[in-house]
């Protein structure tokens, strides 16, 4: 089994040691940075993000992949210059003003990491204006809010309003129990994600990656 | 001697209430903000909602503590206050139980993962359900109730919490999704694992609520009537929220929930009632519908 099949298979089975000791040998070997992370760990997590979606993979499986996952990448992140573009875009994510439910949205920014997306977190109860002047600040591509609780549902809208009256390009994902199309399409926001694996795939799609 | 929960259940089906979030909500309660501090601000709210449910027909009515283990209220800034907070919830409820009804103690999760994957560990979650479940048998619950659990392993630390706390008499639900392959915890745990470790666990009802409808909710108590002897506690949401113009709807009406109730009697569950999205409105047209 050559280094990438098995950075593959550990990473699709979670497996967070022959995670990073895979990529290590990859290293040493001399394998480009760029291939490991483009033909064993993002396919990998597409795969876990499949496997999830047919209710084959359940939360668990699905974080310690992306544990796998960031344990390869902490190995990576080095090698990539400065100049060259590993990551895909940073995306600030957080819930609701007022929720402080963060199960999902934790969900979602690890799947996204696993992605390749850097993620600025701001954690729970953000006010609309500082997740669009943290945008803002680090030129992110998306900004992506989760919700559980019906009440605090308004203030999604409040970003989607804040973005627009700025004429910023950042796109606005939301997603959580209550959310749907219909709520997406009323608001304006950009996408709307089902769960964090539709999540990636809408964001991947927004920005063209 | 007052008749417990389970000799009721012997003789009759026993009515749980619906909401507590739902009916804040429809009384204009702030979004954000720590629902069970409402027990120490406006006691009279609460108490009001316990009143309609017991009104409406519920044998049993939720306190307002859903999210008061010490773990979730720490997180808000209110982790010094969870005692009092349990505890007045309890006693809130205590005020307008009538003779023959009872208070069930509300333990929720506490939003954490569980380690190696979270950063807690089954012996935080313990500690952290134990104190709040003596904490709400102080202020006079009747036992303990816990819900809404994705993870069957956190509702198993509740459990043994409860227990710790001298709780005589636990219910236990864990929250199901609905896929092709059958029922599952978010966390991948079946029906049949939960059960089983209910059982092994000593829990004397065995309970599900939350993320399923009515309809769903039939075939999922066929499917526990089959795995286990115990009393079977089953709480559906209204349907799935949605919400247009800055309002929250429910896709089912309280008829069709009922007509729905009538099908989960009989596919088996000793006990009923009502989750996300239903009000007094819900129990009443069960207590009527089954009845019948």
């Amino acid at each position: 089994m050559g280094h990438i099949e098995e950075i593959y298979q550990a990473v699709v089975g979670g497996n967070v040691d022959a995670a990073s000791e895979g990529v290590q040998k990859a290293v040493d070997a001399q394998t480009d940075a760029d291939e490991i992370l483009n033909k064993a760990m993002v396919p990998a997590m597409d795969l876990v993000g499949e496997k999830f979606g047919e209710g084959e993979y359940f939360i668990p499986q699905v974080l310690w992949s992306a544990k796998a996952m960031q344990a390869g990448m902490e190995i990576l992140r080095p090698l990539f210059a400065e100049d060259q573009k590993m990551d895909k875009g940073s995306i600030v994510i957080g819930t609701s003003k007022g929720d402080i439910h963060d199960i999902g949205k934790n969900l979602v920014a690890m799947m996204l990491e696993g992605a390749g997306f850097k993620i600025v977190d701001l954690g729970v109860d953000v006010d609309p204006a500082r997740f669009v002047e943290t945008a803002e600040q680090e030129g992110s591509a998306v900004i992506a809010v989760s919700a559980l609780l019906t009440t605090t549902m308004p203030a999604m809208k409040e970003v989607v309003s804040l973005v627009r009256e700025r004429r910023l390009g950042t796109k606005v994902v939301i997603g959580g129990a209550p959310v749907d199309q219909g709520f997406c399409d009323e608001i304006g926001a950009d996408a709307y994600g089902t769960d964090a694996v539709d999540a990636v795939k809408k964001i991947r799609s927004l920005l063209g990656v | 001697m007052k008749k417990s929960l389970l000799d009721l259940v012997e003789e009759r089906t026993v009515f749980f209430d619906g909401a507590m979030g739902t009916m804040l909500m429809a009384r204009g309660l702030e979004s954000g903000g720590i629902p069970e501090q409402l027990n120490a601000d406006h006691p009279e709210r609460v108490q009001e909602i316990h009143r309609l449910y017991y009104e409406a027909g519920a044998d049993v009515v939720h306190t307002n503590t859903f999210g008061g283990s010490p773990i979730k209220l720490a997180g808000l800034g209110a982790g010094e206050r969870m005692a009092d907070l349990n505890a007045r919830g309890a006693r809130i409820a205590r005020e307008v139980c009538p003779e023959g009804k009872f208070v069930a103690g509300d333990i929720g999760p506490t939003g954490k993962m569980m380690a190696p994957l979270g950063d807690v560990t089954s012996e935080q979650l313990e500690e952290a359900f134990e104190s709040q479940a003596e904490a709400l048998l102080s202020g006079g619950a009747d036992f303990i109730s816990i819900e809404t659990m994705f993870s069957l392993e956190e509702a198993l630390s509740a459990v043994e919490g409860a227990r710790r706390a001298g709780a005589p008499l636990v219910v236990a639900a864990v929250t199901f999704q609905k896929t092709p392959k059958g029922y599952f915890t978010v966390m991948g745990d079946t029906p049949e694992k939960s059960v089983s470790e209910f059982e092994a666990a000593g829990v004397d009802v065995i309970a599900t609520n939350c993320t399923l409808g009515s309809g769903d909710m039939i075939e999922l108590t066929s499917k526990l009537r089959g795995l286990t002897q115990k009393p079977i506690l089953v709480q559906p949401n209204a349907g799935k929220p949605f919400s247009r113009e800055g309002r929250t709807f429910y896709e089912q009406t309280p008829e069709e929930f009922a007509r729905d109730c009538v099908e989960i009697r009989k596919a088996g569950a000793d006990m009923i009632g009502g989750c996300c999205g239903t009000d007094d409105r819900f129990i009443r047209e069960i207590v009527a519908a089954v009845k019948k």
